[in-house]
């Protein structure tokens, strides 16, 4: 039988708490930054801009872009944020066709001078940023009023009047790019295309599974390389004979099903590990703790296997390792609270889950 | 080093990228030798002029514990100046580096407690108040793993190396003089910043793997090991990682995954790790580039390259960044906030920018903070808190000024492979013939000759502090380290254009990350000599700051 979560996690964790490690403090140790949002932008307002923009409509990414711009910073001005997020389609734009040999290095290298000159004006210009907001017919990023090529070819970098470079930069021929380009393969999962978003995989739960035991469970679960060293790396009062063994990390989910066969998906869990202070209750807000932290784990599904119940998938965290890298993140919080999504082989991204599991550690 | 290109082990590389820095693998980054060696030689320098110095003036130097150990000899290093004898300035520069030996020990080491205490080694066990002792009074030196690492992280057998092993203890490190050791580490530590940087993906609508996929299909042949190799990959090409695709398909096959592959998925949150810290660690100091935001612009990969010409390997980065819409997370990086620098040095200020503005773009079309400017992060908290952890920043940024591709802003010119060479040739060039049973020391009369041009270098720069403190009045203890970085980057940059540009190869960064990486890395064999040219104008300003540093409280 295996020992789930809860219960396991409260005490494997405590017992890892046992050992001593390296103290935080210091101008070596610093605390996680602060980060506004885990993804660089409000996520209420990039599901408000998904909203309004349906993925089949004409120019949806460029439309989406210009909303999603707003999204990325306080008080951003609507015209700034229409060029910059039409700035950033040309440059994926533009990078897609550099790779599809569609650009020559040259016409890449210009394009992208040229965006990145007129991101930066529209930046500190406000009238300019507004002019090619309200027109800007060719999408050259020249305002109509001041554009004397009007039909400027699209991605072509421009002079000032809006007129096509008649000089390139000098830049590495076309071969040697796609030589590069070709030699290190760049993207994808073929069995993915067509596929649609995948679903979004349901938490389940995240522990400890313990049935792997072989000998009584140690404190620290040192890596191997300290086996047998006349020390007691686990804490147990006794000098170790051979190694100690401990459990594996075991995350449980119900997975994505409506995805082409051999199409792969990889599970993002993210972890929110947040440290609510070891103090008494009274005591609280306690004056140390961890600011919440955001943490990432992906598997992919090929490594699933069997769920402890039907229609579930189980992930697990085997080696040391891993295991002790796991350990440490989780060292300085108390508290876990964790959702999962999934991307396919495409790149398409389902949505997140629901925020699950609550999870009570104690690492302190 | 080489701090933006720094050689790693994939699974160190990898590892940082993953679950951020708090679980990220060891990076045992080879350029972390020259980080850390170019320190200590400075550092080791400085006591053999102050113990000569002490010497010719019959004076003692603090307690007995400072004095030079018996049978000790000079090496001579108190020689006149180049420009002539007497010179005072020379002598008083001797005096002044003299002085700055016990200053320097009696910083404030800084490191945190060890990972691992007890050490498995029975002699060592924690000091109390640790992070606040004196270098000079440290038990132990360390490696560079020390706070990365997942060990004891001390150095029992640490010794100053060739001639300096003269002043050590016989046999290795029992309770010798560990400040030249610990400035070293700090120096190096720099690349382990991870909060430095954070990325995020932008939203896409349709999702950048699927609009991309058109153009790749032709290429894959491994469906399981396709969606990570150019992830894996793109770290590469950024900073570092061996033998990219090879270790992607294992990856495919790996039974965990956790510490391979966690993070590395565009779409999936916050990316950070160790391969992205590197990003802040670049200075064009070319003519005719934007510098949009600094005097000299940091890393921008439109302008990247020399005269601007984008090396096939930048020009993949920049589609890589673009595509993807990997963009730096402003709120959640520590480099806007600590590298974008307005004070009253003299040097020109930073353009401020705001959350928006570094999110605006990716990072393909992000400048970045220069080096000065990390330098200047560093120098700024060591002035307030004598703490040799500050140093790191300056000493590090003094390293990557004496890198000539960091003075390019390029990923690719021969980026890695010159830094991989000289990573290679490092014995050789600190110790002029490689150490061997025949030359337990090497080439002695060339150490000390190569200490004598340190110095002659350092007190160059010194005259280059000192000019400044002039001309500021009321910063008679302070360093313009942003000057210092700058100018020591220019110098460095003037020196390979004299000599043809010999460091700037179009092909090599391709092949090293096409075929063979010891074969690009062997187009710089034949220019040893000239390495060491510039790492010892490096450690030759960085001898000169220190004895500035020093001065500061």
């Amino acid at each position: 039988m295996r020992a789930r979560l809860g219960g396991a996690v409260v005490a494997v964790l405590a017992a890892l708490a046992g050992c001593r490690h390296r103290p935080e403090g210091g101008p070596g140790e610093k605390p996680p930054p602060s980060s506004r949002y885990a993804e660089g932008a409000d996520p209420a307002c990039v599901a408000d801009a998904r909203a309004k923009v349906p993925k089949d409509a004409p120019d949806a990414e460029r439309r989406f872009q210009e909303l999603y711009s707003r999204c990325l910073g306080p008080d951003i001005d609507s015209a700034v944020a229409v060029v910059t997020g039409r700035i950033e389609v040309d440059t994926q734009r533009l990078s897609r066709q550099l790779l599809e040999d569609k650009l020559t290095p040259a016409q890449f290298v210009a394009g992208m001078r040229d965006r990145g000159r007129k991101l930066v004006r529209a930046e500190r210009e406000n009238e300019y940023a507004h002019a090619v907001a309200e027109a800007d017919a060719d999408n050259d990023l020249i305002p109509d009023g001041q554009d004397r090529c009007p039909n400027t070819p699209e991605l072509a970098a421009t002079d000032a009047n809006g007129c096509p470079l008649n000089k390139l930069p000098e830049a590495p021929s076309r071969e040697s790019v796609q030589r590069l380009i070709q030699g290190s393969r760049f993207l994808v999962s073929p069995a993915c295309q067509g596929s649609g978003r995948p679903q979004t995989p349901a938490p389940v739960s995240l522990g400890f599974d313990r049935s792997v035991f072989r000998s009584p469970l140690g404190l620290c679960f040192p890596s191997r390389e300290l086996c047998n060293d006349g020390v007691d790396n686990d804490c147990n009062d006794q000098v170790d004979e051979g190694c100690p063994t401990r459990p594996v990390v075991e995350i449980v989910v119900v997975p994505v099903q409506n995805q082409p066969a051999g199409c792969l998906v990889m599970y993002q869990l993210e972890l929110l590990l947040m440290d609510t202070g070891k103090c008494a209750p009274e005591e609280r807000p306690c004056a140390t703790t961890n600011r919440p932290t955001y943490r990432t784990l992906v598997f992919r599904s090929f490594e699933a296997q069997p769920g402890p119940t039907p229609g579930t998938i189980r992930f697990v965290i085997s080696s040391d390792s891993a295991f002790n890298h796991f350990h440490r993140v989780l060292r300085g919080f108390n508290r876990l609270r964790w959702r999962a999504r999934a991307i396919n082989g495409s790149g398409h991204i389902s949505d997140w889950s629901e925020p699950h599991f609550d999870v009570t550690l104690n690492l302190h | 080093m080489r701090g933006g290109t720094l050689k790693r082990h994939t699974h160190a590389a990898l590892g940082l990228l993953g679950l951020a820095c708090a679980v990220s693998m060891p990076a045992h980054a080879h350029n972390k030798l020259v980080h850390k060696g170019m320190p200590e030689l400075a550092y080791e320098i400085i006591k053999s002029v102050s113990w000569e110095h002490a010497q010719a003036r019959g004076t003692p130097i603090g307690d007995p514990s400072h004095a030079p150990p018996g049978g000790w000899e000079p090496l001579g290093l108190l020689m006149q100046s180049d420009q002539g004898t007497p010179d005072p300035a020379w002598q008083q520069f001797m005096a002044d580096t003299a002085a700055a030996y016990l200053k320097l020990q009696g910083l404030k080491a800084g490191l945190p407690s060890a990972r691992v205490e007890p050490c498995v080694t029975p002699t060592w066990s924690l000091p109390s108040g640790y992070p606040n002792e004196r270098i000079g009074d440290l038990p132990v030196a360390i490696n560079v793993d020390y706070v990365v690492g997942s060990g004891c992280g001390i150095d029992l057998d640490w010794r100053p190396g060739g001639i300096y092993d003269r002043g050590a203890h016989p046999g290795g490190f029992t309770k010798d003089d560990a400040t030249g050791n610990v400035l070293g580490f700090w120096a190096a530590s720099i690349d382990d910043e991870a909060d430095d940087t954070h990325i995020f993906v932008k939203v896409l609508n349709a999702g950048f793997l699927g609009d991309a996929k058109g153009s790749a299909n032709n290429f894959v042949t491994n469906a399981l090991a396709a969606p990570l190799i150019p992830i894996i990959c793109f770290a590469k090409w950024l900073f570092g990682g061996d033998d990219c695709e090879k270790d992607a398909h294992d990856f495919a096959n790996a039974v965990n995954p956790i510490d391979k592959i966690d993070g590395l998925i565009p779409g999936f949150g916050d990316i950070s790790g160790n391969d992205y810290i590197t990003m802040w660690h670049f200075m064009n100091l070319q003519s005719g580039v934007s510098n949009l935001y600094d005097d000299h612009q940091g890393l921008y990969y439109p302008e990247a390259g020399l005269d601007q010409v984008a090396d096939p390997v930048d020009i993949l980065i920049m589609a890589g960044l673009g595509l993807a819409g990997m963009t730096l997370n402003e709120s959640a990086s520590e480099g806007p906030h600590r590298y974008q620098v307005s004070t009253d040095d003299g040097h020109s200020n930073s353009v401020g920018r705001g959350t928006a503005t570094w999110q605006f773009a990716s990072l393909s079309h992000t400048p970045l903070s220069p080096l000065d400017n990390l330098a200047y992060f560093g120098w700024s908290r060591f002035r307030e808190d004598a703490n040799a952890h500050w140093l790191g920043w300056p000493l590090h940024a003094l390293g990557d000024a004496s890198a000539p591709h960091h003075l390019i802003g390029s990923s690719g010119w021969g980026h890695r492979p010159f830094e991989d060479a000289v990573e290679r040739h490092w014995r050789e060039i600190r110790f002029i013939v490689p150490l061997a049973e025949k030359h337990p020391e090497g080439d002695i009369e060339a150490q000390i000759a190569q200490a004598q041009r340190i110095l002659q270098s350092a007190f160059r720069w010194r005259l280059f502090i000192l000019k400044w403190r002039q001309d500021h009045p009321g910063k008679e203890k302070d360093v313009p380290i942003r000057d210092l970085v700058t100018e020591l980057g220019n110098q460095q940059l003037s020196a390979v254009a004299e000599q043809g540009n010999w460091p700037f190869n179009l092909t090599v960064s391709s092949e090293y990350l096409l075929s063979s990486e010891d074969a690009a890395t062997s187009h710089y064999d034949p220019f040893v000599d000239k390495m060491r040219d510039g790492v010892e104008d490096g450690t030759g300003a960085i001898l000169a700051f220190l004895v500035s540093a020093a001065e500061a409280h």
